[in-house]
């Protein structure tokens, strides 16, 4: 599924870029899906770009993660290669529509 | 208890031409987008609130004055229409909450699966038994299906309200709408006055032998079921057809600006 490739290509991109294994990369990502109130299934590109630019970095930084806002921004540009058509529609977007 | 009947009969009254108006509006929405989740809501709204609800308060209101063993056919059959629309609008809230917020997940099918065999086996089985003529509580049929019939909307509170405290913290980061994070806790607030009502207006069910403890709580139960009824579909208006104001006021509490 689309998601699923987004959120492993984020964690494997934080993995590279920084000393994280990959159990601390993917529990990092998850805590701040959490924090930004995303889950897993169903984040798209953009709302997977925000979090990683306003809830990702403070959360590196309290690993030790050094030049957390640098590695943010290269994970963000790595977003945008990733295929993210999403597989199901979400609650959001539905509740969108049944007000419209 | 006059009064307490014609506030019972105005508020049951704005409640199903509410729901009708809700409905209707959903379903205008399905034909033009041509997708499931509008439909399911709309023909869940209609069947139970309008044709369930609906009908069933007219059949109740000829069945006082009949005896139980001369009641016509047709309000035998008029009860079967109702009970069965009724019941068909609960599958399809099951399935839309489903689909809608557990999509692809085996636990929540199965889950959405065996309450509308329940409730379908509840009201088959109650039928044979004679419930269209006559309601018999307490028997395992009507156990089986009333058992998800006031449970069924505590699954969607527990899933609108869960959701919208995701988008709240969407909504901080500038994620999301605030007209839509305002639909879950409008529709979450809804459903839960939907299980109140519900809840509210079977207590007579367990009152039966106790026919003084039920006359001394009845004006207390019809005014219950009213108030709820009317929050719950209050909830429904606000959340799918959101006059000006109420947008206006959403949005400025969002950005802390006066509407």
């Amino acid at each position: 599924m689309a998601e699923k490739a987004l959120f492993d290509s984020l964690c494997e991109a934080l993995e590279e870029l920084t000393s994280l294994d990959r159990l601390e990369a993917r529990g990092t990502v998850r805590l701040s899906l959490k924090q930004a109130g995303l889950e897993p299934r169903g984040v798209t590109a953009s709302q997977m770009a925000v979090m990683a630019q306003k809830v990702l970095p403070t959360e590196l930084a309290s690993r030790g993660i050094e030049h957390a806002d640098r590695v943010c921004e290269q994970l963000v540009e790595g977003l945008g290669k990733v295929e993210t058509a999403p597989a199901v529609e979400s609650p959001e977007s539905v509740f969108e529509r049944l007000g419209s | 208890m006059q009064f307490v009947l014609g506030f019972h009969l105005i508020a049951t009254a704005i409640f199903v031409l509410g729901s009708a108006v809700v409905g209707l509006r959903l379903l205008g929405l399905a034909r033009r987008s041509r997708q499931a989740p509008e439909l399911l809501l709309g023909c869940a709204i209609l069947l139970t609130a309008v044709l369930g609800y609906g009908l069933l308060i007219v059949g109740t209101i000829f069945r006082s004055s009949i005896d139980a063993d001369a009641i016509p056919f047709w309000l035998v059959s008029l009860t079967a229409l109702a009970k069965i629309s009724h019941d068909l609008g609960v599958a399809l809230f099951i399935l839309f909450v489903a689909r809608v917020f557990r999509p692809g997940e085996r636990w929540a099918h199965a889950l959405a699966c065996g309450a509308m065999l329940m409730m379908g086996a509840g009201l088959a089985w109650g039928a044979a038994e004679g419930s269209f003529r006559v309601e018999t509580p307490m028997s395992p049929a009507w156990w089986l299906e009333y058992s998800i019939i006031w449970t069924y909307s505590l699954w969607l509170v527990v899933e609108s309200l869960r959701y919208w405290r995701l988008m709240r913290r969407r909504a901080a980061l500038g994620m999301a709408d605030p007209m839509v994070t305002n639909r879950f806790l409008l529709w979450g607030i809804g459903s839960l006055f939907t299980f109140l009502a519900t809840a509210t207006a079977s207590i007579p069910f367990f009152l039966i032998e106790r026919q003084e403890t039920m006359l001394a709580a009845a004006p207390a139960i019809y005014v219950g079921t009213a108030i709820a009824g009317v929050c719950s579909i209050s909830c429904s208006y606000l959340a799918f057809l959101p006059p000006n104001w109420f947008a206006a006021h959403v949005r400025a509490r969002a950005t802390g600006s006066p509407a």
